[in-house]
């Protein structure tokens, strides 16, 4: 008469793994900063205060880092996005990028008349954030090396 | 009275003939139980919950339930415990290398705490399989101590491209060739690993960003693709970290039909500078068993969620 415990097992096991196996969704985060049209330079980690970063350059900011001739043009424009790191809920062991916390640009276009860079900054979903000052930011900014990645330029 | 004697006997004979027939038609040995040639090592503690959860399919010391051995059943689970100690065998963790071993411990909570792992049928079965919310905790713990440092300096120059990359394109074994458009592609998002020291930049084409962006992954439309690019941490002088030495390029496209033994997605790997291409078909099965971690957000693990 083991017919019926096979057949009960069996039906409590689809029942049960049809419980288990329920997907939660997840709610992704919406996309900040991503859609400037730029590419990557390269990302930044700062573990102490766990945040990651992404440099973006426009066609003439690529082009600075793959001559690397040193000579800056006044058509480049680089924009830093700073986002604080969560942890990567779908695997433990890793951190992915969590809330946007700042955009700075550096905007060449002024060293045509022989000027310093233009830089600003735009804070979000952080009340108190006091900046370094420009200059330092900008030199920053221009000291970052590119990533390598292997298709460059494209 | 008598009737009804007899009537026992007959079903009392009928029900010992029956459980007899079903006793020997069960396979006493399901699988063959090889040598152990060396035992994991780990805390005793965190032993304990992979010897109780996961030993009976994924070690050579498979100790089964009698519905285990039930004709039919028998069958699947010898598939079960053979395919799974392929992926990952306790009881062989001494032809690891130190490397491998940490990689496939995180791997392990991962498919516990995502519910891949054990087996969903298997868990609903025998219920000393399933891993408690405590017991992940301690995993985690263990886990964080073998957490790894970056030390690694940062070179002062990069290394200068050859030109732009040479045609034809390196074309994986799934037929999927090397898309170097993804530069051009948004980015889906970056990752920082601490389970081993790699940083990971991932873009997503515009099928695949809008895809997300409408929250229509379930499945994922056909057409969609991620690229994932992936570099050694290195640390600058200011205590930063930066990408270092270039690793690989990853890709999943995804075509339900084409790609249906891999779940709809069709998966690609170029590895360094010269974007060797990796692996072989079967490659692809290891890519996707693993993915299947991700079930919930449709294969892809890198979306990062509201908290
Ligand atoms: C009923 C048998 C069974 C049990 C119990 C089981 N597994 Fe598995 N496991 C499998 C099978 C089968 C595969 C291969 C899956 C595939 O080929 O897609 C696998 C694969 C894996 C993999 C490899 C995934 C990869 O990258 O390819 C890991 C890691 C894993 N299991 C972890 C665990 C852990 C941890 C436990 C205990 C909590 C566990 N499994 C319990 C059957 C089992
Ligand atoms: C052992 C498990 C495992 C295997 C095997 C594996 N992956 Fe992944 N993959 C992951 C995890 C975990 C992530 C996300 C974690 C991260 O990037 O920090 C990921 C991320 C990716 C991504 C970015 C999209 C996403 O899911 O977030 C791509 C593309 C990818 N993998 C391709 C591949 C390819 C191609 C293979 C096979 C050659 C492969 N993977 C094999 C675990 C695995």
């Amino acid at each position: 008469m083991r017919v019926i415990p096979i057949i009960a097992v069996a039906a409590l096991a689809l029942f049960i793994a049809s419980c288990t196996t329920k997907k939660e969704m997840p709610v992704i985060r919406p996309f900040a900063f991503n859609d400037s049209g730029m590419q990557v330079i390269t990302t930044i980690i700062n573990e102490k205060d766990h945040e990651v970063a992404m440099l973006y350059g426009n066609k003439a900011a690529m082009d600075f880092h793959l001559q690397k001739n040193g000579i800056h043009r006044p058509q480049e424009l680089y924009k830093l996005a700073t986002y604080r790191e969560q942890d990567n809920k779908a695997r433990f062991g890793s951190y992915i990028n969590g809330e946007l916390l700042r955009v700075e640009t550096v905007n060449m276009a002024a060293i045509a008349g022989g000027q310093a860079p233009t830089y600003s900054i735009e804070v979000y979903n952080q009340d108190a954030y006091t900046p370094t000052d420009a200059a330092t930011r900008t030199a920053f900014i221009q000291t970052l090396d590119r990533a390598w990645y292997p298709c460059d330029p494209y | 009275m008598k009737i009804t004697n007899r009537l026992k006997i007959i079903s009392i004979s009928a029900g010992i003939l029956a459980t007899v027939t079903a006793a020997m038609s069960f396979t006493n040995k399901v699988v063959d139980n090889p040598p152990v040639t060396g035992d994991l090592e780990a805390p005793a503690e965190v032993k304990a919950i992979f010897e109780r959860a996961c030993y009976p399919c994924h070690s050579n010391t498979a100790n089964l339930q009698w519905f285990d051995r039930l004709p039919g059943v028998a069958a699947m689970v010898k598939k079960d415990i053979l395919a799974a100690r392929q992926h990952l065998n306790f009881s062989e963790w001494d032809k690891l290398s130190r490397g491998d071993q940490d990689a496939l411990l995180w791997e392990a909570y991962n498919m516990i705490n995502s519910g891949t792992m054990p087996l969903p049928a298997y868990a609903a079965l025998h219920r000393d399989a399933k891993v408690s919310t405590a017991e992940l905790s301690t995993l985690r713990q263990f886990l964080l101590t073998k957490r790894k440092v970056v030390t690694a300096e940062k070179a002062d120059t990069i290394q200068t491209n050859t030109t732009s990359i040479s045609a034809p394109l390196p074309i994986a074994p799934t037929g999927i060739r090397f898309m170097p458009e993804f530069r051009h592609w948004q980015v889906m998002s970056t990752t920082s690993r601490f389970d081993n020291t790699t940083m990971r930049v991932m873009y997503a084409n515009p099928i695949a960003m809008q895809a997300i962006r409408e929250n229509n992954i379930h499945p994922w439309p056909d057409g969609a693709i991620i690229a994932k690019v992936v570099w050694e941490k290195v640390r600058d002088k200011n205590g930063y970290i930066q990408p270092g030495k270039f690793l690989n390029v990853q890709y999943m496209v995804r075509n339900a039909s084409l790609y249906a033994d891999t779940d709809g997605w069709g998966y690609a790997k170029f590895e360094t500078p010269a974007l060797k291409p990796a692996g072989t078909l079967l490659t692809a099965q290891s890519c996707a068993s693993c993915h299947k971690a991700a079930d919930k957000t449709g294969g892809i693990f890198d979306l990062s969620t509201l908290n």
